[in-house]
């Protein structure tokens, strides 16, 4: 079943300026997409227009059948969530009454907190300040955040960013977990390719604003494409654990042929 | 515990607070007396016309004035803003001194209010003008505002009748002796209203300070809670500086002192403060007329003090976490 349909997309923060052209996807209930390209590709903007948090300037995104602009504002966050970072000075906020905040738009009817707790570890953490914690803990709090908040369609903008490995995996799992026993699709854009290749289903190759590939990972990363994309020399092999493609990047000093 | 000890001292200090302000230098039989015999002696006539009304005057004062500073500074996202640092309160002051010297047929309140909106506007069309908007130099350009409308309000005073404005000067350094029952008391319940409504948009006020993009993907109409709230602001501070002039300094202590006891919950944090704000303004009236007894001293003289003190002592302590480097 088609969840959101993207067709002849024109965005930007400017009415006139449009950084997103010409973008037209589908997405189906309980995929895993993924967003790559490089800096200021648009992906962000692309992520953000689909939260409803940027104008759209021609053409339209369906949600459900619907178009998003006819939305009411908490019903809309009932079905889709987005998850960013938080202004400095929210973080005096306890753990505990930052994720309550999720249940706004259900008007707080009960929710299972507990069992959130125990998925993401955080039972420790509870009553800790949010800026007590650490950047890998904050990012499992913002994340799980975005999860009590049920949505049908979660949207993450670059989610393990600037984490340890160990931080990358375990959150990466949690949200694999989520998409796949509790069919919560998933949109989230990515800086590192070989782990939005492991655990996407499709991904997204964006590029100066326009879509240049989109299907699974072995179609996308395709040295050809991402040496065009990213302007640098790459190796394509395929991991000898999950079969998927695996980058690995070739510093100009090797090329000497 | 700090909560249980915050509590209890506050308790404390509002009961015999309330009852310095109401009965001080006051016979208490004569007044039983007078109460038991229905007869209308002087100090019965004190007490209701003079100290009642003084006395929720400098209450809901003091609760809109810090509550005012709870609103704008996660309005903001800044712990330094105010009624006063924004220059809502001076725009106030000076709509009520030009009003007095062209002899307007407004009273204070409406004088105030006109002074706040007229001000509002203009800053408004004028960062229009400059397409810039209001977020980070907010309270840079508050503090510019202050400066600008009080030296004009000064420029005002000096060119005309110094007998006209002498007392509106007095009256803006913070006075509550100034009152006429009944526009006090219809002040006050407006004020009222608007502390009530404040506090219902608490749960928004929760959600707003974790960010445009996170109150909007929460179903939080972000905009218009925010014009909603920064008008109710606007009127709060136009009818406390009509009551007892500009009183600086409470909307920053208040909020900072009590956000490190209550945590970042709107809720708590709104209703604690306006009661702390309300014994704090109270306290502070009492001493005005107290110190220099028969003479008053000016009241914003006074939060100045006694706000510095306590809020540096609060600072070193290392309670304060207003200002955060995340």
């Amino acid at each position: 079943m088609v969840l959101l349909k993207v067709e002849d997309l024109y965005s930007g923060y400017d009415k006139k300026v449009n950084i997103l052209k010409n973008i037209s996807f589908e997405v189906e209930t309980a995929e895993f997409i993924g967003i790559i390209g490089p800096n200021a590709a648009g992906k962000s903007t692309l992520l953000k227009t689909i939260a409803r948090l940027l104008p759209i300037n021609k053409g339209h995104i369906l949600f459900d059948g619907k178009d998003i602009r006819k939305y009411k504002y908490k019903e809309y966050a009932r079905n889709i969530a987005f998850s960013t970072n938080l202004t400095s000075y929210s973080l005096n906020m306890k753990v505990k009454d930052f994720l309550f905040l999720a249940r706004y738009p259900w008007d707080f009817t009960p929710y299972d907190f507990d069992k959130l707790y125990e998925e993401f570890e955080l039972k420790n953490i509870l009553n800790k300040m949010l800026k007590e914690l650490s950047s890998g803990e904050l990012q499992r709090v913002i994340i799980s955040q975005t999860i009590a908040q049920t949505p049908k369609l979660a949207l993450f903008d670059e989610p393990v960013s600037h984490l340890d490995i160990g931080h990358q995996i375990s959150i990466l799992d949690n949200l694999k977990k989520f998409n796949q026993y509790y069919k919560l699709t998933i949109i989230s854009s990515f800086h590192e390719l070989n782990l939005a290749c492991e655990y996407c289903d499709r991904l997204i190759l964006i590029s100066c604003g326009e879509i240049k590939k989109i299907g699974t990972p072995q179609e996308v990363l395709d040295y050809k494409i991402i040496e065009e994309v990213y302007n640098t020399t790459v190796v394509v092999k395929t991991n000898p654990i999950s079969n998927k493609p695996y980058i690995i990047p070739v510093p100009t000093m090797w090329k000497k042929e | 515990m700090t909560k249980k000890i915050f509590t209890t001292i506050t308790f404390v200090i509002f009961i015999l607070n309330l009852l310095h302000s109401l009965l001080f230098r006051l016979d208490l039989n004569k007044i039983l007396i007078s109460v038991i015999n229905k007869q209308e002696t002087v100090e019965y006539k004190i007490l209701t016309q003079i100290r009642i009304p003084r006395t929720i005057a400098t209450h809901l004062v003091g609760a809109g004035l810090a509550v005012v500073g709870c609103v704008l500074q996660s309005i903001f996202l800044n712990p330094l803003c105010e009624g006063y640092t924004l220059g809502i309160s001076s725009a106030a002051g000076l709509g009520v001194v030009v009003s007095t010297i062209l002899m307007l047929p407004l009273n204070r309140f409406f004088s105030s209010f006109f002074g706040v909106l007229v001000a509002m506007i203009s800053i408004h069309f004028l960062l229009r003008l400059f397409r810039r908007t209001i977020d980070v130099s907010f309270i840079l350009s508050g503090v510019v505002l202050n400066f600008f409308f009080s030296s004009i309000i000064i420029i005002l005073t000096l060119f005309f009748d110094p007998y006209k404005t002498h007392y509106v000067l007095l009256w803006l350094l913070g006075s509550f002796s100034s009152i006429d029952t009944t526009s006090i008391l219809i002040s006050c319940t407006v004020i009222l209203i608007l502390l009530v409504a404040i506090v219902s948009y608490a749960k928004q006020m929760d959600i707003i300070i974790l960010g445009k993009e996170k109150a909007i993907t929460l179903g939080v109409k972000e905009q218009k809670v925010k014009s909603v709230l920064i008008f109710i602001c606007v009127v709060i501070c136009a009818l406390c500086v009509s009551i007892s002039g500009t009183i600086s300094f409470v909307g920053v202590i208040v909020p900072n002192v009590v956000k490190s006891i209550t945590g970042l919950k709107h809720k708590e944090w709104f209703l604690t403060s306006m009661f702390t704000g309300s014994i704090f303004i109270s306290l502070c009236d009492n001493l005005a007329r107290n110190l220099m007894y028969p003479m008053e001293i000016p009241i914003n003289v006074l939060t100045g003090i006694l706000g510095s003190i306590f809020f540096i002592v609060y600072i070193l302590k290392g309670n304060f976490y207003g200002v955060v480097k995340s």
